[in-house]
């Protein structure tokens, strides 16, 4: 059986519920950083409170990075803004009001007085046209003592806020919606594969039904609506498939038994014409159909066998009745049947059936046997039959192909269907037998039928 | 002999009066079980044969029907069913024989003639095998015409192989057949019967055989090359 499943991951409901989910959550993302956009593109005023925020940050940064000693004047390249196209100056005071640091740019200079009281944090805005001024003023720690930053932006436009636009979202959209997507996917993982399970017992399930016993339905392994409908649905398939397999076996059986009038007709119609070659070869030709027929409605019999409980089959007699009633037709062929009972047992099972499926094994053996030849049927000791030929035998590489349906080891000879030893096949395994076949001491076939 | 023929196909009907009509039977053919049933209470039939599959009601049941009328008259069934249980239930219903189609009327005739034992004082059969001949009102077995002098067990014997011609027939009938219940049957009395019987007719020319079916029993059929010899 192929296991299309494994190659083909990504065609696996797990990958596209994964899939799925994922992508969900990055549509989820984008949602948030339109609405963080949003928000802040319709509050200037804390844009630019973060704008100050942000440059006095980096300012107190390059200034804890500054060794120890004198205040330089911090030059331009070292302290660029953080919006771009903006002019930015400042002056860091300490708790006492001593000027720190000063940086001025291109004729813009932060209000060098100190603020009136340290525990003021300001943001202001001035707008001009497109030209705006921020000035602000924000407390800072660097190394456990506390500084004041006052600045001084000036801009144009929009665009110095992009930057800070981008950080808020990097820090407080971006980073927990990536950390929640891994711990969304990993879950995602779990549950779905978890949820998956029942529909993968399922699938076990249908994969073991046994294509002979079509009788056979599944069960749900675990309750969930979806893999009910599924085995729901699998059962009801699998009822119009028997009802299908039924009618099938109906048909062949129905079409064999209604062949049998037209042949009762025609063989009653020879029998009218006069002795001759002629009515010799029709009538051989006949009897041929009239088999063909007979297995076909034996295979179909054979396969639809139910052995009721109870049912009592003694091996000894049904081998006796089944001799004695070839007896004849073995004679007309010049050849004999030797019968010898070494204790057969009574057993579990359908005496007719079973006489059936001797009986094709005794016809392929007097097909066989030589003519002026016997056929050994011995029954016993115990549960089983053999049958001896003298013929050829059956060579050991033809063994497994005897016994399917429509195969002869001589395809000239054109007695029956080919189907005598299918029929006994299928009649042992209804009953749990088998069929073994091999070379006799002398030559010739030998054919054992054992019930278990 | 009269016998009657219930069968719904009319070519098949015709093909068998005519056929059992050259071995000297009479039938009446009926198309519908209603009109055999209603036939079977009016006249007397010495056989019936009945096909199971009739238009107007199922065979079996018209056997069982016969049957709990006190009618005893043996019934051929005639059929193309052949299920595995079709026989054993024919059989039940109070069938005497189960004769599946097709067949050819040397053996529907042989089936006829083993069925139409009649009790001791009416009119006897004569059953005719090849050149033999056996009388049952006379007693009295004929080669070409010759009577064959045989003793009473053999007469027995030969009539019970007659009657099933072509078919084995096991020991155990055989003896019940030669040998009163109160008689001892040593293991060997049937096969020296058998042996003196068969002497007796190849010496007197019968063109019948007495074959052996080794573990089971005898069976006579015409001889190898006789005019008789079933196809």
């Amino acid at each position: 059986m192929t296991e299309p499943r494994r190659s083909h991951w990504r065609q696996t409901l797990f990958f596209k519920l994964s899939l799925r989910l994922a992508a969900v959550a990055g549509l989820f993302m984008m949602i948030q950083v339109a609405l963080v956009v949003w928000m802040y593109v319709g509050s200037p005023a804390e844009l630019d409170q973060l704008l100050i925020s942000a440059e006095a940050n980096r300012i107190a940064n390059a200034i804890a990075a500054r060794p120890p000693g004198p205040v330089p004047a911090l030059s331009n390249d070292l302290l660029p803004p953080v919006a771009p196209r903006t002019r930015r100056a400042f002056v860091v005071h300490d708790r006492g009001g001593r000027v720190i640091a000063q940086h001025d740019d291109r004729g813009l200079a932060a209000d060098g007085a100190a603020p009136a009281s340290f525990l003021v944090v300001n943001t202001q805005r001035e707008t001009w046209g497109d030209h705006f001024l921020l000035t602000g003023t924000r407390r800072v720690t660097i190394a456990g003592k506390q500084l004041w930053i006052t600045m001084a932006i000036a801009g144009t436009g929009f665009r110095p806020f992009v930057p800070i636009i981008f950080n808020e979202i990097r820090f407080h959209v971006l980073l927990p919606i990536v950390l929640l997507s891994i711990l969304f996917l990993l879950l995602n993982f779990s549950i779905v594969r978890s949820t998956l399970k029942p529909l993968n017992t399922a699938i076990a399930a249908i994969d073991r039904i046994d294509p002979a016993a079509i009788s056979t339905r599944i069960t749900a392994p675990l309750k969930s609506w979806e893999v009910e409908a599924l085995i729901g649905a699998v059962n009801r398939l699998l009822t119009r498939v028997e009802r299908l397999i039924l009618t099938l076996r109906d048909f062949v059986g129905n079409a064999a038994h209604e062949l049998r009038t037209p042949l009762a007709i025609m063989m009653l119609g020879i029998g009218k014409l006069p002795h001759d070659d002629n009515r010799t070869r029709l009538l051989h030709d006949v009897q041929g159909m009239k088999r063909l027929v007979d297995q076909m409605l034996d295979m179909a019999q054979a396969n639809a066998l139910v052995i009721e409980a109870g049912a009592q089959a003694d091996l000894t007699r049904i081998a006796a009745d089944v001799v004695a009633d070839l007896m004849p037709l073995a004679i007309a062929r010049g050849r004999t049947i030797v019968f010898v009972d070494e204790g057969a047992e009574v057993i579990h099972g359908h005496a007719e059936a079973i006489g059936r499926a001797l009986r094709n094994v005794i016809e392929n053996g007097l097909a066989h046997t030589p003519p002026g030849t016997a056929v050994e049927v011995t029954c016993g000791p115990g549960r089983r039959y053999a049958v001896r030929d003298h013929g050829p035998g059956i060579p050991e590489s033809q063994r497994a192909n005897v016994v399917k349906r429509f195969q002869r080891l001589d395809r000239r000879n054109n007695d029956g269907a080919g189907l005598g030893l299918a029929i006994t096949l299928t009649v042992m395994e209804d009953h749990g037998g088998r069929l073994d076949i091999a070379d006799s001491p002398g030559g010739g076939a030998l054919v054992c039928l054992i019930f278990l | 002999m009269r016998l009657l023929l219930a069968e719904d196909n009319a070519r098949v009907a015709a093909l068998i009066a005519e056929g059992l009509g050259d071995e000297g039977f009479a039938l009446d053919w009926f198309g519908t079980l209603g009109d055999a049933r209603h036939a079977l209470e009016t006249i007397r039939y010495d056989l019936v044969l009945l096909d199971l599959g009739m238009p107007d009601g199922d065979g079996v049941a018209f056997v069982r029907a016969v049957r709990r009328s006190q009618n005893v008259t043996p019934i051929l069934v005639i059929t193309a069913r052949s299920g595995l249980d079709d026989r054993v239930t024919g059989l039940d219903a109070g069938a005497d024989d189960y004769l599946i189609k097709p067949f050819e009327i040397p053996e529907l005739a042989a089936r006829c003639r083993a069925l139409l034992r009649r009790p001791g004082g009416c009119l006897g059969t004569i059953l005719t095998v090849a050149n033999l001949e056996f009388s049952s009102a006379e007693h009295e077995a004929r080669v070409a015409g010759h009577p064959v002098r045989l003793s009473p067990r053999e007469l027995a014997l030969l009539e019970y192989l007659m009657r099933r011609v072509g078919r084995v027939v096991a020991k155990a009938s055989l003896e019940e057949a030669v040998y009163s219940l109160a008689s001892e049957v040593t293991p060997n009395a049937l096969e020296a019967v058998v042996s003196r019987l068969r002497r007796k007719l190849a010496d007197s020319g019968a063109a019948v055989t007495v074959h052996t079916a080794y573990g089971i029993g005898y069976m006579l059929s015409p001889a190898a090359g006789s005019a008789y010899e079933p196809a």
